[in-house]
């Protein structure tokens, strides 16, 4: 398969369906992820992001479409088949293991790949899911904090951390769901600088509320407003589509 | 066929006080997100309350009356002292106490009642056979299923139709909401467990004169009002109702055919309904 | 929090305390826990006046033990435990009555069939989470109280199961005839011995890959699946370990005893609750700590004050208010640990995140 730019796709989502209640939550939606692309999804509140990503990740069955993920259909699975499946995703209130140690959490995700369900040996003699958790932390820049519970950790550092067991699991797409709520510019921009750091291996969806981020970083950027694909392009067509920003700055306010 | 007529009778009226007690833990679990294991413990001390209070004064009455409000401030005080302190701790906690608490009352009333129990008259009021028709039924049981039945109506009028109840409500939907619009969460927890006690309290004086009074009554009714709870659907107010009917009923009629398997009719029942529809009858999520 | 002072990280171990070298040799200090059992079970043969009191906290310690796993470590708490310690004792009578006379088969029996018990009760208890899993074990429980009780014929109903034979105690190249009551020592040797390897194999089970999931899933069942694992298997294999080791103290204990009472799970549940509690769930050695502490007061205070289960009932609610780490938590100084506080915050950001929103 080749998606656009001439790069492989991905992640393909065709005409999902979605209703919660009355609600149509999500709208015929199309999605197409090139490989290694950093794809954005933008829109105001209660416009399908999330739920698109829970169709994606299986938490919520789709009542019509499909989604195929490196040309596999993916659709219906459990959560934590697609997961092995290499999707893993990033959540938007910080949810890690509270009362295990910092590198505990990591290795946890990192030990899923071989050792899911062993119980005949420590999991310290795992040695290549320990140096993953190792080379994660590194990574997100928490290596010094990995003997701390991460309940003790602050808001920022939670957001590494769940960034960080999320990339343990080795995935080959990452969903990132608002990874910059409540950051300040500073920690706003560490962030970003990871982002684009983890491009170098990995295709990144993030769903991200804040335009100067996306703007800047993203390669395609799509638009929901009441669960519908409203358009979808580079940076440079979307800031200068007049009906975008206005959907989007009115949702915004 | 009079036989049948009976049975259905009488497990309408165990269903009852089945129901009784399931809104009360249901009610508590909606609103504090605490399953309260010693639901059957206050359940068993309400029926020995009424029972020292009919010695003391001669009248069942008494003890229908008085159980409820001594119930509502014992509810009250165990809330305030016991349980508040975990609030901010997992969910596990407040259910390995109140566990403790059966554990201790049970022993305390066996050290002052002693263990044996004692048999409860009806009250003389209520001492004869209703007669219906082709058959007759004791006029004192009729009492507690209408009794029990005014009792879930209040209560429900109590929940729907009342600022109170809307409070709960909205409570038992989300709690973080109405912390959010201010209003003072910590009182109407005490206020829904005192109630839910009350509730308690209530089912085992009407149910004493029925199976008298021992301190492992208790005991033996909580796992069936869990039954009821989890097949009625968790916070599910008439899947309470429904399912404490049907199987006070089931376990009724059983009896008559089967009388073996009428203690494991419950929980047959609960494991097909787990099975086939895990969020109970009537339940939403 | 064990998973804290259990890490075993390559290269963290400290040059202090006369266990350094067995540190080094496991590479975990979780493993000094084997240790100190041994340090019990040294001074249960020595100081415990009376054998079989010393025969009942290693068979105690056994079934606490097994509903650590769950209740501390998976968080699951089962108030129905009872079933597989009772099942165990049935199939350990059963095959020594009916069938074998071999020990060995017996207790193989008690394990086989309660691990099966358990797996197929485990899945239905498992469709629902927390509190729902907590009635579900409950009326489990009292499903098969019904049915034992029933049974008549073949479990002698509420009489138990009398007169249950004591096999010999077969080893390679040895066969010891046991007499639990005349002379307990080789029953008192066979348990510390078959509890030595249940805890070594729970500690293993708690350090390994699989362990250390289940503890996530306490913390977020969400995130333990966004790692890739099916969440209610790693439950569902706990559930049935656990009541397989609760079965085998269920068969130890009936074959000690010559007879499988049937009792109500007030006193049965109830009892292995509160010894894991008392003694504190979030090491295995509390169990141990607990079984002991709960057995020896029952066993010194039934003589001189008869409602002894209200003292052991009010230091447990205690317990629970204060110390939440239990006995071994407050050995290890850690009242109001990080458990509560920590699980607070879980709750709240899980109702947060139950908001609708984008």
């Amino acid at each position: 398969m080749s998606g656009p730019n001439g790069r492989t796709t991905l992640l393909r989502c065709e005409r999902l369906d979605r209703w919660f209640g009355g609600v149509h939550a999500v709208d015929g939606v199309d999605l197409e992820v090139a490989t290694g692309s950093l794809h954005a999804i933008i829109g105001p509140n209660g416009s399908g992001k999330t739920t698109l990503f829970n169709l994606i990740t299986g938490h919520t069955r789709p009542h019509g479409g499909r989604v195929w993920f490196a040309d596999r259909d993916v659709t219906g699975l459990p959560y934590h088949r697609v997961v092995r499946l290499g999707i893993a995703k990033s959540y938007q209130i910080t949810t890690v293991f509270q009362s295990l140690s910092v590198f505990e959490n990591v290795r946890i995700a990192a030990q899923s790949a071989r050792w899911p369900y062993t119980f005949w040996l420590p999991a310290s003699r795992l040695r290549d899911a320990s140096r993953l958790a190792e080379q994660t932390l590194e990574r997100v820049g928490l290596q010094h904090r990995r003997r701390e519970l991460a309940g003790n950790l602050s808001h920022g550092e939670l957001r590494h951390l769940d960034l960080a067991i999320a990339l343990a699991t080795r995935p080959k797409l990452l969903l990132l769901d608002e990874p910059t709520a409540g950051m300040s510019p500073a920690e706003t921009e560490a962030t970003v600088q990871l982002i684009q750091d983890l491009r170098r291996d990995l295709t990144v969806v993030m769903i991200e509320h804040k335009m100067d981020v996306v703007l800047r970083i993203a390669e395609r950027i799509t638009v929901l407003n009441f669960g519908v694909k409203l358009f979808e392009g580079t940076p440079e067509e979307v800031r200068g589509h007049p009906r975008v920003q206005e959907v989007y700055l009115q949702g915004a306010l | 066929m009079h036989l049948i007529v009976n049975q259905v009778f009488t497990g309408i009226v165990s269903g009852a006080v089945l129901v009784l007690l399931a809104l009360g833990l249901n009610l508590i679990f909606g609103f504090m997100e605490i399953i309260n294991f010693s639901h059957g413990a206050f359940f068993m001390l309400g029926a020995y309350v009424g029972f020292y209070l009919l010695t003391a004064f001669g009248s069942f009455w008494w003890g229908l009356a008085l159980v409820p409000l001594l119930l509502l401030l014992l509810g009250a005080a165990v809330e305030r002292t016991l349980i508040k302190p975990l609030y901010r701790r997992s969910a596990v906690d407040p259910l390995l106490l109140t566990f403790g608490l059966t554990y201790i009352v049970t022993q305390l009333v066996e050290m002052i009642a002693g263990k044996q129990g004692e048999t409860v008259n009806a009250p003389s009021q209520l001492n004869f056979q209703l007669p219906l028709g082709f058959t007759s039924y004791p006029a004192y049981l009729t009492f507690v299923a209408v009794l029990a039945g005014l009792i879930v109506l209040g209560l429900w009028l109590l929940l729907e139709r009342t600022s109170l109840g809307l409070i709960i409500r909205a409570g038992i939907r989300d709690s973080t909401m109405i912390q959010i619009l201010g209003i003072d969460f910590d009182r109407f927890r005490v206020l829904v467990f005192a109630l839910g006690i009350a509730l308690a309290g209530v089912a085992g004086v009407l149910n004493s004169p029925v199976t008298g009074v021992y301190p492992e009554m208790g005991n033996d009714i909580l796992i069936t009002a869990f039954v009821v709870v989890v097949v009625g659907g968790m916070g599910s107010f008439w899947g309470a109702v429904l399912s404490g009917l049907v199987i006070g009923v089931l376990v009724s009629l059983t009896t008559l055919f089967a009388s073996v398997y009428a203690s494991i009719v419950p929980f047959v029942l609960m494991i097909l309904v787990m099975t086939f529809r895990p969020r109970g009858l009537l339940g939403t999520t | 929090m064990s998973a804290v002072e259990a890490e075993p990280e390559p290269g963290s171990e400290r040059a202090s305390g006369p266990l350094h070298l067995l540190r080094l040799l496991w590479r975990g200090r979780a493993w000094n826990q084997l240790v100190l059992l041994l340090l019990v079970m040294v001074g249960l043969f020595f100081l415990v006046p009376d054998p079989s009191l010393a025969v009942e906290v290693l068979i105690y310690s056994l079934w606490a033990i097994s509903l650590n796993l769950l209740l501390g470590y998976g968080g699951l708490v089962s108030f129905g435990h009872a079933l597989y310690w009772g099942f165990g004792g049935y199939a350990a009578g059963l095959t020594l009555l009916h069938v074998t006379h071999s020990l060995w088969v017996a207790l193989g029996a008690s394990m086989a069939l309660c691990g099966l018990l358990a797996l197929g009760s485990g899945v239905v208890c498992l469709r629902r989470r927390d509190v729902y899993f907590s009635m579900l074990t409950l009326a489990f429980a009292q499903l098969g109280y019904f049915i034992a009780f029933e049974a008549r014929p073949v479990t002698g109903g509420d009489d138990g199961l009398g007169n249950i034979p004591t096999p010999p105690l077969d080893l390679p190249g040895l066969s010891l005839e046991m007499h639990p009551i005349r002379d307990p020592l080789p029953y008192f040797l066979l348990c510390a011995g078959i509890l030595f390897f249940a805890f070594a194999f729970a500690l293993l089970y708690t350090e390994s890959p699989l362990g250390r999931v289940l503890q996530a899933i306490r913390e977020s069942e969400e995130r333990a699946r966004g790692c890739g694992y099916n969440t209610r298997l790693v439950q569902l294999i706990t559930f049935t370990v656990s009541g397989l080791l609760a079965g085998l103290a269920g068969g130890l204990d009936a074959i000690f005893n010559g007879l499988e009472g049937l009792q109500p799970y007030w006193s049965l549940s109830g009892v292995v609750v509160i010894m894991v509690i008392l003694g504190g769930r979030s090491t295995l050695f509390g169990s141990v700590l607990g079984a002991l502490v709960v057995l020896v007061l029952e066993h010194y205070l039934s003589i001189s004050f008869g409602d002894w289960p209200l003292i052991v009932g009010a230091v447990f609610v205690v317990c629970v208010l204060v110390f939440p780490q239990g006995l071994w938590g407050l050995v290890r100084l850690e009242p109001l640990g990080s458990w509560g506080a920590v699980a607070w915050t879980r709750r709240l950001r899980a109702r947060l995140s139950r908001e609708p929103g984008a």
